[in-house]
């Protein structure tokens, strides 16, 4: 199975913002006018449903066993949030896991999409085993600049180069805020940081922390849908082209 | 199997991969999956968390899907195991919607593991796509017409090996009853429903020692054969309103078959059902006229011969299944105590609230 369609979102601390990387990344993939599923892969705290859930075209369905992403606005989307409550939700593992994981993921066919855009859960757990060894795919990181996420990511990486596993680059994500006074730019994290990332590691593009993408993510409606044409949907388009172009050096 | 034994746990956890791999070797299945997600009336839900009495799972074998199923502890003994088996076994046989039990490697319909905790017994069997209950009025119809089948090709199973099944329906609902009393009476006496329990306690017990009086004055023991025990929606599997599977014979036993009948009338047009779920709604009112008669029309029609069952036994027997299934809701906590009085009122004018079925006893 062709996988180099494949994107793991991965940010080894929580709160870094992958899901909302993930989300608005998949949906300027899609205004950039290619096919785009996203898989929230988070099973022990799904976000992305609510994140996208004023914009279902069509709900997830199942054929025989087989699960199928709903669609909302132009990606189809398959989160395991769709079917279980939060309340209901415990650590799969196992073979139960790799049975969701079959039915949801490895038993379909993903090649009909350009790019497929897979969100992790933070750590470093079964899931992440299960997934990595049966969908080779590129990994793109997402860090806030501060020691600590930095370190977790230097002992990922190495991780991922045993798994074979093509790591596209790192997105900083809440790395500046621009004050609302006299706009001028200021770092949130004082650490210098770049040392620490050994040359594999490039960073694709560093988002500022914006008050309004965080706060949307509980709107239902993904940042760059609602506010296009914006800044931030302009960096999110620049990042999906970073990814593109990177990606593209790899096929070849 | 005794009642008083039977209790619904909730948070009754999951079959490890250790216990479904030895369960599988038994099989010689190597190559399974587990399959967590199914759809029924078109909704993506995780079946493992449907499950509430006994820990099931559905499993991918190669090609075939499977349903397995740990034997709940409360009819976990190897008699009972064998008769249950051996009479969905046959049933299957004879052609009725009924899964396909998967015979061991030692040829045998069910196989048993023992981690110290006591012997429990796994079976596995075709699994069923479809749908559940969605209270279509065809829906009903089919499914009385299965029970009336179903009465019909029980009567040639043997059971003479299986006297000890022998249950009457009166016997059951007092030992729900006592199971009531037992579990609930402390709890419910620190609170302001004290009283209204001990009325029902006393309003059940009045009404189930009048009808089974009148129930074995007439002879009720001559009709038995087997019965289901459990008919109700949550137990059938339905594809474009046909009743395309018939599940759970746990509590299968060697009763007058208007014990099913009367379950069922009461589970199709007096008690409520909440989504994918064998809990009731917290609801009580009255009996839905047109299902019931929708229901019994349609099973006396498929099966006339039975006519005369229902003439005799029908009242007293809905009278004793109502108070078992309430009695069942309580423990269950389907229904909150501050339901226990509007139950009495209905149990208080019980023969009133029946009247509407004269018109089938004549």
């Amino acid at each position: 199975m062709d996988n180099s369609n494949v994107i793991f979102v991965y940010g080894g601390k929580g709160g870094v913002g992958k899901s909302t990387i993930s989300v608005n990344l998949a949906y300027s993939l899609s205004q950039l006018n290619f096919k785009v599923a996203l898989l929230d892969m988070d099973f022990s705290g799904p976000s992305v449903p609510r994140m996208i859930s004023k914009i279902k075209k069509k709900d997830p369905y199942i054929e025989g066993i087989k699960v199928f992403p709903g669609q909302y606005g132009k990606v189809d989307v398959l989160s395991v949030g769709f079917f279980v409550d939060i309340q209901d939700l415990f650590f799969l593992n196992g073979k139960y896991l790799e049975g969701a994981l079959n039915q949801l993921v490895f038993n379909n066919d993903y090649s009909k999409y350009d790019f497929v855009i897979v969100d992790l859960p933070p750590g470093f757990s079964e899931l992440h085993r299960q997934l990595f060894t049966n969908l080779k795919g590129n990994l793109l990181l997402v860090s806030t600049p501060q020691n600590l996420s930095y370190d977790d990511l230097v002992r990922s990486v190495n991780i991922f180069e045993n798994l074979d596993l093509n790591v596209i680059g790192l997105v900083e994500n809440m790395a500046y805020f621009t004050c609302s006074n006299c706009n001028s730019k200021n770092n949130l994290f004082e650490d210098k940081l770049y040392s620490k990332l050994n040359k594999k590691i490039e960073i694709l593009f560093s988002f500022p922390y914006e008050n309004n993408l965080n706060l949307n993510n509980n709107s239902g409606i993904p940042f760059v849908l609602e506010n296009e044409g914006s800044k931030i949907n302009n960096m999110f388009l620049n990042l999906s082209k970073s990814v593109i172009n990177k990606l593209d050096k790899n096929a070849s | 199997m005794p009642v008083e034994e039977k209790k619904i746990d909730k948070s009754i956890g999951l079959l490890n991969d250790v216990e479904i791999g030895e369960i599988c070797s038994h099989y010689n299945f190597y190559n399974w999956q587990i399959v967590p997600f199914i759809s029924m009336n078109n909704e993506v839900i995780d079946f493992i968390r449907k499950t509430e009495t006994s820990r099931k799972l559905i499993l991918k074998v190669n090609d075939k899907v499977f349903f397995l199923k740990e034997i709940p502890w409360y009819c976990s003994k190897k008699d009972f195991v064998e008769y249950e088996l051996n009479f969905q076994n046959f049933l299957n046989l004879n052609s009725l919607p009924v899964p396909k039990i998967i015979q061991n490697k030692n040829k045998k319909f069910f196989t048993s593991l023992n981690y110290g905790k006591g012997e429990k017994f796994y079976f596995l069997q075709n699994f069923v796509f479809g749908d559940s209950f969605s209270n279509k009025k065809t829906e009903v119809k089919n499914s009385a017409i299965f029970l009336a089948k179903f009465h019909k090709i029980s009567k040639d199973f043997d059971i003479s090996k299986y006297s000890k099944f022998e249950e009457s329906i009166s016997d059951l609902a007092s030992d729900m009853l006592s199971l009531s009393k037992n579990t609930l009476n402390e709890k419910i006496s620190k609170t302001e429903f004290k009283e209204d329990f001990n009325q029902f306690q006393k309003l059940s017990k009045k009404i189930l020692a009048e009808s089974k009086i009148k129930l074995e004055a007439q002879d009720y023991f001559k009709y038995k054969q087997p019965v289901h025990g459990d008919f109700n929606p949550s137990n059938l599997i339905f594809k474009n309103s046909k009743v395309k599977g018939v599940i759970d014979f746990d509590n299968s036993c060697i009763d007058n078959p208007i014990h099913d009948l009367a379950e069922a009338l009461v589970h199709f047009s007096f008690l409520k059902y909440k989504k994918h779920s064998s809990l009731f709604k917290n609801e009580i009112s009255s009996f839905n006229e047109s299902l019931f008669n929708e229901f019994i029309k349609a099973y006396l029609d498929e099966f006339p011969e039975n006519k005369l069952i229902v003439q005799i036994f029908l009242k007293d027997s809905l009278k004793v299944v109502l108070i078992e299934l309430l009695s069942l809701a309580l423990i269950c906590g389907d229904f909150s105590y501050d339901k226990i009085s509007e139950i009495n009122s209905f149990l208080s004018s019980l023969d009133k609230n029946l009247k509407f079925i004269d018109s089938h006893l004549k």
